[in-house]
């Protein structure tokens, strides 16, 4: 459904996306991972197409987009990173400004604001003028003004950022329901914990380049454990420093010791029996998965908020 | 076409919620109150009765009338647009803040869409604005003094005109710029130095005696937006009076085409 094929952009001096390509399927939850600066916004800004790459292409359902041509952009709402609205508007105004752009009738219109503010938890402070608003509330009312016109495809830059817990899970809800009914959604985000979450798939992007994609169980297959260890560090663990360090890649944190083991521990009596053999008690260790950071942190060496 | 026109409506909602409609509005009603005091506890007419500009008396069907008329009309001008740049300066350069721009631009509209209904939404703001001062002044001047001529009620269309010509610069130095400051004080520059001493150059080069100078002063007046000019036809209409020139009407359309023109050249190169 959404194609990216070798697509390259520069800003002055600065390399933002280098032949980036990648496809999302019709009714993907798709993640874009990547600290700050990696290229996610430009990726999103291309694909609404907007913005136009330097080189390569990108296709909806086949059509190449165009930045003159705006006729493609109907199937995409787009909720951008920052809050788009008329912060002195109300919210029901602010819809009805950004509804206008698609070929409604009033009637139309109505019905499709009252969904989408129904879907955003926000019918009741529909007439109150958006300063007023908490940003949890501003995100939501942003996310209402991208799905007027009932997009197949829903792009979402960051949409949490800045949210309190509440919100974020009311955000999250919302996209899920979305993707439930059938919707293309492109998330970005750089929290890892997001995407694990809410995308079915998601490519990890760094400097610009697309350094890893698949399920998330594929991307963690890319690490050669799927354990992390975190060992309290006491004076006893710092004793057996040595011996620990053997276990497998080593890092030192400020409370604890992390150690991603060169074995992986199908079966993790066989963990503990070797942590019984170099002498360290098992009440020091906490096991975890690995997650998309542990993966981000392989392919990069670099955690994903350096 | 649709698009421009949901523009255009948009820009108008930004100036009533962003309160620019009500200081346009509560300075006009102040004028308006002002004017009505001076018609009801002064005989206008006798005190303008003598009146004569430039040794001339006025014409028109009464030179009284007419006398008010400009006494109204000119600092009606010149501040009305003081006040219509200060207001307008900063519609393009936010419409250009993050979020807002990738919003709209991620609607199916063009650019150029987008351009043209900011201009027209500006536009219509003050001539709304103006209209409402000039109608109430027009009803005064009506009631007063028995001129119910609506040739004044014409300086409402060449002062939005006028407003019109230096939003085209504003709008061209905002994309360019995105700064309402700039914007704001080139505009100033234009409407309250540089038009004038240009329309005022063959007096100027009679005393400096050099072609060199004349000539670029020549290239200037026809390249910057020629208010002062406008302003000698705004005098000639509110008085229904016969134009002179026309060349400031036509020099000013084309500046405002040109200058609109370039505006979505540079705003669809731009990368947000």
């Amino acid at each position: 459904m959404i194609e990216i094929k070798n697509v390259s952009k520069k800003f002055e001096n600065t390399e933002a996306l280098k032949g980036v390509s990648l496809k999302v399927e019709k009714g993907e939850f798709f993640g874009l991972l990547g600290p700050n600066g990696a290229g996610k916004t430009t990726l999103m800004n291309i694909i609404v197409g907007y913005l136009k790459p330097d080189e390569g292409k990108v296709f909806i359902d086949g059509t190449e987009m165009k930045s003159d041509d705006v006729s493609l952009r109907e199937k995409i709402g787009y909720v951008p990173q920052d809050i788009g609205l008329y912060q002195e508007l109300t919210a029901m105004q602010n819809l009805k400004i950004f509804g206008s752009f698609y070929n409604h009738t009033k009637k139309e219109l109505n019905e499709r604001i009252e969904q989408a503010l129904e879907l955003v938890q926000l019918n009741d402070r529909r007439k109150d003028v958006v300063k007023e608003f908490s940003g949890g509330m501003k995100r939501r009312l942003n996310i209402a003004a991208s799905l007027l016109h009932d997009p197949e495809i829903i792009l979402c830059d960051e949409p949490t950022v800045g949210v309190d817990p509440q919100s974020r899970n009311a955000i999250f809800e919302m996209l899920q329901k979305l993707n439930a009914d059938g919707k293309t959604l492109i998330y970005t985000t750089h929290y890892m914990e997001e995407a694990e979450r809410l995308c079915n798939r998601m490519a990890i992007i760094d400097y610009g380049k697309i350094i890893a994609g698949g399920t998330l169980s594929e991307l963690i297959d890319l690490l050669h454990t799927r354990e992390t260890l975190k060992i309290r560090k006491t004076k006893e663990t710092e004793a057996l420093l040595g011996e620990i360090k053997k276990l497998g890649v080593f890092s030192e944190h400020d409370f604890y010791f992390e150690i991603r083991p060169n074995e992986n521990y199908d079966v993790y009596s066989k963990l503990f029996a070797d942590l019984e053999t170099i002498g360290l008690d098992s009440k020091f260790v906490e096991i975890s998965r690995a997650s998309l950071e542990d993966v981000f942190l392989y392919l990069t060496g670099r955690s994903l908020r350096d | 076409m649709n698009n421009v026109w949901t523009i255009s409506k948009l820009t108008f909602r930004e100036a009533f919620s962003r309160k620019i409609f009500l200081f346009f509005a509560g300075i006009s009603t102040f004028l308006l109150l002002v004017f009505l005091a001076v018609f009801l506890f002064t005989d206008v007419a006798a005190l303008f009765g003598s009146v004569k500009i430039n040794g001339k008396e006025l014409s028109g069907s009464n030179p009284a009338v007419a006398a008010i008329k400009l006494f109204i009309l000119n600092p009606l001008y010149g501040f009305g647009l003081f006040l219509a740049i200060f207001s307008s300066a900063s519609f393009i350069p936010h419409m250009l803040e993050k979020g807002n721009i990738d919003l709209l631009l991620s609607k199916p509209i063009s650019r150029r869409q987008l351009i043209l209904g900011k201009f027209f939404g500006g536009v219509a703001v003050v001539f709304v604005n103006v209209f409402y001062l000039v109608f109430g002044l027009w009803l005064m001047i009506g009631y007063g003094l028995g001129d119910w001529s609506v040739d004044f009620l014409l300086a409402s269309l060449v002062i939005t005109f006028v407003f019109a010509l230096l939003y085209s610069l504003m709008i061209l130095l905002g994309i360019v710029s995105r700064s309402s400051v700039l914007a704001m004080m080139i505009s100033y520059l234009v409407f309250l130095i540089l038009s004038p001493v240009l329309s005022s150059r063959e007096i100027i080069s009679t005393f400096l005696n050099s072609e060199i100078f004349s000539a670029v002063m020549n290239f200037f007046y026809y390249v910057v937006p020629q208010t002062s000019d406008l302003g000698s036809i705004l005098n000639s209409i509110a008085l229904g009076n016969p134009i002179e020139s026309y060349s400031p009407i036509i020099v000013s359309l084309a500046f405002i085409v040109a200058a609109i023109e370039f505006s979505v050249f540079v705003f669809s190169k731009k990368d947000y």
